[in-house]
């Protein structure tokens, strides 16, 4: 095992799902967002009534965050630090076209990015801080120099991390564990690699 | 560590342009708030706060071409310009660029007008950042109802680690019909002009509007105001409904006392998030209770500006820091009798007192809170 592979991290893209230990799950075909989340989430087992509620984006993120949590303790005071590129765009487009019609304040409340880190602090009993950061393209410094801050002010005792895009019904998803701030150090540099790897 | 503080600052909305308008109308008791022409969606009408791109036009074509920009593109450069043409240590290469919103351009959603990507919050930064030639990406914070706050304390904290000199934090939201279609289906707006912790609350009103502050590692001659510290948590509660016993926002009040070391009775004034929401005001007034902050001089600014989303919490801040160096509480607008259940101390008249530090909250859908801290700081002469 390289080095590398002591980042904990979950994977979603091209339906697959991979973890710093292999290929955990995928489909045959390539399927749109929110049937492929629904697949993992019978593929794994999970039960949890408010996942079906969710729009694509927290479907994406609360898989991720229920794979990693079973290698590692998210708590009350486990940070995230989350961003992506096109916001809450996909559900804001199923808005828009329902503002045609009937309005629907289910789908308008996932018009915000952040959403998800309620729906992750709501599964997890997570109480600590929150911030959600759009870049164009993955930016993993920007997310560690900012968790390197919460962990030195001692804001958070741990660190979730997470890109979670979803743009046209393509998902990317990449989140990853920062243990402290030891970890933190070791794991500059490395991020992109690992994002980039077509996982085996 | 080092400190940071508040330096120039600017407010673009229907009350005026720039800081000192807009706190003058404030003074004057007027609202930004006004009931707008009846639509097909709308047949009653509904009160906001409402920016006519003419007027921004106005402005803006003795800085830039008109065509080039999107409406909140323009307000947020209007407001930057008005930052920068202040502030000799803005540098290109050393200031960063900090911009908060929730929705950013959404009215292009359905318009040709610009290039697609122009919806994206990113490319919507990368043009304002453009505009003033800063070398430094931009970084935006969307983060629900307390992205405003959220960019402060990204801005100040990356100072403090010396990420960058100095910042400017930029915020700013539309009303868009995509906004409206979306309060309306939560009926959420308020029938009338929104009535912060009152009684006869109903729900909110949306305004428009734009805010920039340059946040800065050096002190300097004159009395300054300093952010001290700010804490986000989240409430783990409900996505879109504020938690019942305010546990979040309380959090956020006991962590930023204990990790500033500043007590409840230090704190001289307070600006609320006050949204005018049956549960969200009552959530707030649980809160403060439970951290001991009933006595403590406070205020909704909604009442004036409306809910301006991503920018509410940065064109608040921007007022408490003016309150704090000008030793003057600001009236809570249509405030008039208590609709929460535990007692307040709601500013009803204007008062010149002595203050020195004051609490800012803001809470989001999402579950966010945040909480932060300013204190003004003696003049060096």
């Amino acid at each position: 095992m390289s080095e590398d592979q002591s980042i904990k991290f979950i994977k979603i893209k091209d339906n697959r799902i991979t973890s710093s230990e292999g290929l955990l799950f995928k489909t045959e075909d390539k399927l749109e967002s929110i049937k492929f989340m629904s697949q993992a989430y019978k593929f794994f087992g999970i039960n949890y009534s408010k996942f079906f509620k969710m729009d694509g984006l927290s479907k994406a993120g609360f898989i991720a965050a229920e794979l990693l949590s079973e290698k590692i303790q998210l708590e009350k005071n486990t940070g995230l630090i989350f961003s992506n590129s096109s916001s809450s765009q996909d559900t804001d487009l199923r808005f828009q076209e329902s503002m045609q019609n009937f309005a629907s304040p289910s789908v308008f409340v996932y018009t915000l990015p952040n959403i998800v880190l309620g729906e992750i602090s709501i599964r997890h009993s997570i109480q600590s801080e929150n911030a959600f950061f759009i870049t164009e393209k993955f930016d993993p410094e920007l997310m560690l120099d900012y968790a390197e801050i919460q962990l030195k002010n001692l804001a958070c005792e741990n660190v979730l991390c997470g890109w979670l895009n979803l743009h046209n019904n393509e998902y990317d998803v990449f989140l990853w564990h920062v243990a402290d701030l030891e970890d933190l150090q070791s794991q500059r540099g490395q991020l992109p690699k690992i994002y980039a790897t077509t996982n085996e | 560590m080092q400190q940071v503080y508040l330096k120039s600052d600017s407010i673009i909305s229907p009350l005026g342009f720039g800081t000192m308008a807009n706190l003058r109308e404030l003074r004057l008791q007027n609202s930004a708030l006004k009931l707008q022409k009846p639509t097909s969606k709308y047949p009653a009408g509904y009160y906001a706060g409402m920016l006519d791109e003419e007027i921004i036009d106005r402005s803006f074509s003795l800085i830039g071409n008109c065509e080039d920009y999107t409406k909140l593109e323009k307000m947020l450069i209007l407001a930057i310009k008005d930052v920068v043409d202040k502030e000799e240590r803005v540098d290109s290469l050393s200031t960063g660029l900090v911009i908060a919103t929730t929705k950013g351009n959404i009215d292009l959603l359905n318009s040709n007008k610009f290039a697609k990507e122009r919806v994206e919050l990113w490319k919507m930064a990368q043009v304002v950042a453009d505009f003033f030639g800063f070398k430094n990406k931009p970084i935006v914070v969307s983060n629900a109802c307390i992205s405003g706050g959220l960019a402060i304390k990204t801005a100040a904290d990356f100072i403090k680690y010396g990420k960058f000199d100095s910042a400017i934090v930029a915020a700013g939201d539309l009303v868009s019909d995509f906004v409206l279609s979306g309060f309306q289906s939560f009926q959420a707006m308020s029938a009338k002009a929104c009535k912060p912790f009152d009684a006869e609350r109903n729900g909110i009103s949306l305004g428009e509007a734009a805010a920039a502050v340059f946040i800065d590692g050096q002190t300097s001659q004159e009395q300054n105001v300093e952010f001290i510290h700010a804490v986000t948590t989240n409430d783990a509660n409900h996505i879109s409904g504020p938690s019942r016993d305010g546990e979040g926002l309380y959090q956020a009040i006991s962590r930023l006392e204990h990790f500033t070391g500043i007590t409840s009775e230090e704190i001289d004034a307070i600006s609320a998030h006050g949204t005018a929401t049956i549960y969200n005001d009552e959530m707030e007034a649980i809160a403060f209770n439970r951290s001991n902050l009933n006595d403590i001089p406070m205020h909704s600014l909604k009442g004036y500006f409306g809910h301006a989303l991503g920018a509410s919490a940065l064109i608040e801040s921007i007022m408490l820091k003016h309150s704090l160096l000008n030793n003057e509480l600001i009236i809570s607008k249509n405030f008039e009798s208590s609709g929460v259940s535990a007692s307040l101390n709601i500013t009803t008249e204007a008062t010149q007192k002595k203050l020195n530090i004051a609490l800012k909250t803001a809470s989001g859908f999402g579950g966010c809170n945040i909480a932060m801290l300013f204190r003004k700081t003696k003049a060096h002469v």
